[in-house]
């Protein structure tokens, strides 16, 4: 009777086990050739009048970190309206172009992050460097992945993190307050930022209907569907006004 | 007398330097009575040929008078020392300006109350390393740690405290000449514990209230 028991518990297991991988390849991205793909360009504007970018305080080692004066970068709206460092992506997409190759790199450089915001593929090494050669030590803060908090002294040019979950992290300096910045963990390649006009393009999409997202650190989400023809070009615009 | 001290802009400074001087030449003396013997006996007691080694229990006076007498020493430095102890850590006197001191890795937050001297409130404003206080006036210091053990130090004030997470500790001081001092941190805390290095700033009376209404009309 109970070997009974235990074979049907074993092939239960067993059964829920597989299902449940398959499960999760389902939803896992696919990457390869895209053909006739097309373009989603935009532009995330502000609503309003935007305040102008504080000047950061730089108190610590001025030699290397005061040699150009800084501007927070939380909140950048161009001449036009644009907002500057928000990240555009599409949120249900299960296959399409292939990653880039090449490494991530983050760079500490100037006492600030470069770039402001790091897209870093889920699971790949984020190679962090030290150009100053000072003392930093990158702190990120995440709900979802482990946090990493490491000293990075003059001699060790580059470090090495991963993150397993898609999400967007902080990164901070312990040593110098002031420095600020963003890792935008993906699943997938279709994540870009935006520049000093706003402006984006999401290239070679399959043909289909998608929901697209866009995030800024201060003025949170905003999403929308967007149809794109192949071969063709989509457009979507954003606006997106501060948080009461 | 010892040259290589940092200068003294604290009202207790003296008092602590007094100390410090005294146990520095107690010990310098005994330092060099205790290698000069060593290095005489290594000389006088060395292995020649036809001498063997004595086997001895030892001297029970000279050992009860090397021991009572470092004991009567360090009695007398205790007894002597506890007025400034009080004085330094146990007694603050009436207080002018409060501030409140957030060590974390690898920084000071320092804190001030604002006009309505009440930390917690809408005018609090934080600054990270940045210490200002008026000349000739006791400032009270609350001291806190985001993380772990750090040490508030500022040598010219002849000022240590450790900061430790869970707790506030106080502390108090009386400047006596205005200037930028450093404010190095004297706890091991991390790596980057070398690179925690804040600024006292020292103002005269006119210049700090200049300071105080330029910040606070911000």
């Amino acid at each position: 009777m109970l070997n009974r028991i235990d074979r049907v518990v074993r092939v239960v297991g067993v059964a829920a086990a597989a299902t449940l991988v398959s499960a999760v390849m389902a939803f896992a991205y696919e990457g390869g050739a895209v053909a006739n793909g097309g373009t989603i360009k935009g532009v995330v504007k502000y609503k309003g009048t935007a305040p102008a970018p504080k000047t950061l305080e730089v108190n610590k080692d001025k030699k290397v970190c005061a040699l150009t004066e800084k501007k927070a970068k939380d909140l950048v709206v161009g001449a036009g309206g644009g907002v500057r460092y928000a990240v555009v992506s599409l949120t249900d997409i299960s296959a399409g172009k292939a990653f880039p190759e090449g490494k991530t790199v983050l760079d500490q450089a100037g006492c600030e992050y470069v770039p402001y915001i790091t897209i870093v593929p889920a699971g790949a090494e984020l190679n962090i460097k030290n150009s100053d050669g000072i003392l930093h030590n990158i702190h990120t803060y995440s709900k979802k992945n482990k946090p990493v908090n490491k000293a990075q002294p003059k001699f060790k040019k580059t470090i090495k993190a991963s993150f397993s979950e898609p999400e967007m992290v902080k990164v901070t300096c312990d040593v110098h307050g002031w420095m600020r910045g963003w890792l935008a963990v993906v699943d997938h390649p279709y994540y870009v930022i935006t520049d000093e006009n706003g402006a984006f393009e999401l290239a070679d999409v399959p043909a289909g209907e998608y929901e697209i997202k866009v995030w800024q650190e201060d003025l949170g989400e905003s999403t929308q569907k967007v149809t794109v023809p192949a071969g063709g070009e989509a457009s979507v615009t954003f606006e997106l006004a501060a948080k009461k | 007398m010892l040259p290589w001290l940092p200068e003294n802009i604290s009202t207790y400074g003296g008092d602590i330097d007094y100390l410090f001087k005294l146990i520095f030449w107690i010990t310098a003396i005994v330092f060099l009575a205790v290698q000069v013997t060593l290095v005489w006996f290594l000389i006088k007691y060395r292995a020649q040929p036809g001498r063997k080694a004595i086997y001895t229990h030892g001297n029970s006076l000279l050992e009860i008078g090397w021991t009572i007498a470092p004991s009567l020493i360090l009695v007398f430095l205790a007894v002597l020392s506890r007025s400034t102890w009080d004085k330094v850590k146990a007694e603050i006197p009436p207080v002018d300006v409060t501030v409140q001191v957030h060590s974390k890795q690898f920084n000071w937050d320092i804190v001030y109350p604002g006009p309505d001297k009440m930390f917690g409130t809408e005018d609090d404003l934080t600054l990270e390393n940045e210490l200002n206080v008026p000349v000739h006036k006791v400032v009270k210091l609350e001291l806190f740690s985001n993380d772990v053990i750090h040490s508030f130090f500022v040598p010219v004030l002849r000022f240590k405290q450790d900061t430790m997470p869970g707790r506030q500790i106080d502390g108090w001081f009386e400047a006596t000449k205005t200037g930028v001092y450093e404010i190095p941190c004297a706890e091991l805390c991390g790596f980057g514990h070398s690179g925690m290095l804040g600024h006292l700033e020292v103002r005269s009376a006119q210049d700090y209230a200049s300071w105080v209404a330029e910040r606070w009309s911000k």
